[in-house]
């Protein structure tokens, strides 16, 4: 029954990670503007020397705080902690504006941990079916299913597809560097020895992100101080309507969980959708915007929900569901374990510990959030100054700290710069991520079918699955192509459209 | 700074990438007692052609694009400052060592950068203390508890 082995998950070192995962996660989530993908970046150069189970627990715990932790700044500030929490704000600012900041965050941390368990229940119950699934896959559909991940968000991610792709092309060059894996050439090494293994998933992530999201904080007004209204944040969890609340939270998570399911789509996407749906399906949808929990229990349930879909694709095709998945997929990497349907009969024990672990990070988010709430809705008081020297001086170390180089932080750091310049001209650098992640696998997928095929190309379009990938890439472009000249056609809808509201 | 004229240099500068890149990778040269193995040259030069492709196309788009708008770069001097700071911090570091000291020193900079001259004057010795805490968190974080030697 290793489908129930729970011998790993019960540990001091895994239960700790859970713990120190989900502290981090909340308060770097409750922090406006930072996200998910800087709580697990801050975290990632810690876990090289740990467990593989153990580090992937701790970053899974900071993804689903940091998407609870959002909502924290959403509802007592009005400013939106994380993407995923913008649709927060509607509802929860308003609730704390009527001095019910208590209540809505009960309201939150209930949806969140109802989505981050139907989220994980997902994940242990779908996982192994698709990964037995993808066991019919072999490299011509890898290689496919590569291509379709980067264009699903390249498409999805920017407002410019084409942009979105060159970086997504440039995301698979930079992973080309380094020593070639069948021939042991040397490729843009420049006479570095320190590229000869590649360049390290943590420089990129924290140069792209991490310094990227500082310097943008920098360039705020950094002495202004945000106003919180101390008395009224202790959590109060929701003692009635229970049955209506419930529904629409059901609804946010089964959003959450079939929309993370698809790469580039994520949380921002889901709670969207799931707020337009749950006020659709609402007795009262003219209250929506004017503090009706029912507009913050489906989006949170749903951002959530998205954190164990995204997670699905990602031990069962390799594939990330989302950029802060693909940082996963790196530790897995980095801990040489290949992700994919295999990895269900060579590592038993560590998927099944990292199935029901999820669902233990959801666990851990609730009673955590219940207590340290009140405490960071406080701290949402300190000044932007205070905060960018601690987060600067944690991205270099950070870095340094994984693998002790000293040009790992110049390269991060240059990078960094170089993604600040870079950051409003439309370029994607969640599709430059999951390219950089997935180059190895996509360049071995499709030099091995070329190796079987002799060459022959046709390999990539004579098995029905790849032909079934090749349709789905066809409908993916055929939609670009079908919204560019709907937009050409209606430049008005397509300001429209890309508010939000 | 216009959104297109900024678009215009960062394509041009993935474009130089793509070619020189493209340039490195023809001339790579290799030997394999591999038989029927695929060129470590095929993938990367593939990439570089459609780097390239790409560029000349979001270029062009670029150049027909009607409406443009400005960046806002509302604090680039302290940006740049900070972009400063932790250039020398690093030279300093990697040069000189006395790490902790150039840490504290470099967290001190950072927050003269970050608050008006009013505010700095009136609590320079609180900035002082928040200094040696974060050094003091620093050390325990990465030498106590990682027995990382920085």
């Amino acid at each position: 029954m290793q489908y129930l082995d729970l011998s790993t998950l019960f540990s001091l070192d895994v239960l700790l990670a859970i713990i120190v995962g989900t502290f981090v996660g909340l308060f770097i989530g409750a922090l406006p503007g930072l996200g998910s993908q800087i709580a697990i970046i801050l975290l990632l150069p810690f876990t090289f020397t740990m467990d593989p189970l153990v580090s992937i627990l701790l970053l899974l715990a900071a993804y689903q705080g940091a998407e609870y932790g959002g909502s924290i700044s959403s509802i007592v500030l009005g400013i939106p902690g994380t993407p995923s929490a913008i649709v927060t704000v509607f509802d929860g600012a308003t609730l704390a504006r009527q001095g019910k900041s208590g209540e809505a965050l009960g309201y939150s941390l209930t949806a969140s941990l109802i989505g981050g368990l139907v989220g994980g229940l997902a994940l242990l119950f779908l996982t192994r079916p698709m990964a037995k699934f993808a066991l019919n896959f072999s490299d011509p559909e890898f290689f496919l299913i590569g291509i379709l991940g980067l264009l699903a968000v390249s498409a999805l991610s920017s407002k410019d597809f084409v942009k979105s792709m060159i970086f997504a092309v440039l995301g698979l060059l930079v992973g080309t560097i380094g020593m070639d894996m069948f021939t042991g050439l040397a490729r843009f090494t420049f006479g570095r020895p320190e590229l000869m293994s590649g360049v390290n998933l943590v420089p990129v992530l924290v140069g792209m992100f991490a310094f990227t999201e500082l310097f943008k904080m920098i360039d705020e007004d950094m002495t202004k101080k945000f106003v919180v209204d101390k008395k009224n944040v202790r959590i109060r969890l929701p003692r009635t309507n229970l049955g209506s609340l419930l529904k629409f939270s059901g609804l946010g998570s089964l959003i959450g969980t079939g929309i993370g399911i698809f790469p580039g789509l994520g949380g921002g996407t889901s709670s969207w959708f799931s707020y337009v749906l749950a006020k659709k399906i609402s007795k009262k949808p003219e209250t929506f915007g004017k503090g009706n929990p029912e507009g913050i229990m489906a989006p949170e349930s749903a951002n959530n929900a998205t954190v164990g879909g995204a997670l699905m694709p990602m031990p069962t095709l390799g594939i990330p569901g989302a950029s802060s998945i693909a940082i996963l997929l790196g530790v897995f990497i980095i801990h040489g374990i290949q992700p994919g349907p295999a990895l269900f009969t060579k590592e038993p024990a560590l998927v099944s510990g990292l199935l029901w672990g999820f669902l233990l990070t959801s666990i851990a988010m609730f009673v955590l959030g219940l207590f340290v709430t009140g405490f960071f809705s406080r701290m949402l008081t300190l000044p932007l100054y205070w905060l960018v020297p601690v987060l600067l001086v944690l991205s270099l170390l950070g870095v340094y700290a994984s693998k002790g180089m000293f040009f790992e932080i110049w390269l991060s750091f240059i990078f960094g710069v170089f993604c600040y310049l870079v950051r409003d001209l439309d370029f994607s650098f969640p599709a430059f991520v999951l390219a950089f992640v997935l180059s190895p696998i996509i360049e071995e997928s499709f030099r091995r079918s070329l190796m079987l095929s002799n060459g022959s190309y046709a390999i990539f379009v004579q098995r029905p699955y790849s032909l079934a990938i090749l349709a789905i890439i066809a409908i993916i472009l055929a939609i670009y192509v079908y919204r560019k000249l709907r937009r050409n056609e209606s430049p008005k809808e397509v300001i429209d459209e890309q508010k939000p509201a | 700074m216009s959104y297109k004229k900024a678009s215009f240099v960062a394509l041009l500068c993935l474009l130089a990438v793509g070619i020189s890149f493209l340039v490195i990778a023809s001339n790579w040269t290799y030997r394999t007692s591999l038989q029927n193995v695929v060129s470590p040259k095929l993938y990367p030069m593939g990439l570089c052609t459609i780097l390239i492709v790409l560029c000349v196309i979001s270029l062009f788009q670029t150049w027909r694009r009607k409406e443009d708008h400005v960046i806002p770069l509302p604090n680039v001097k302290r940006t740049l400052s900070t972009i400063g700071l932790t250039v020398a911090f690093l030279l300093a570091w990697r040069n000189i060592g006395y790490f902790y000291v150039f840490l504290a020193l470099y967290i001190f900079l950072l927050l003269f950068v970050y608050q008006s001259r009013e505010q700095f004057r009136k609590i320079w010795w609180a900035n002082l203390i928040y200094a040696g805490i974060i050094v003091g968190f620093v050390w325990f974080l990465f030498d106590y508890i990682l027995k990382i030697r920085i």
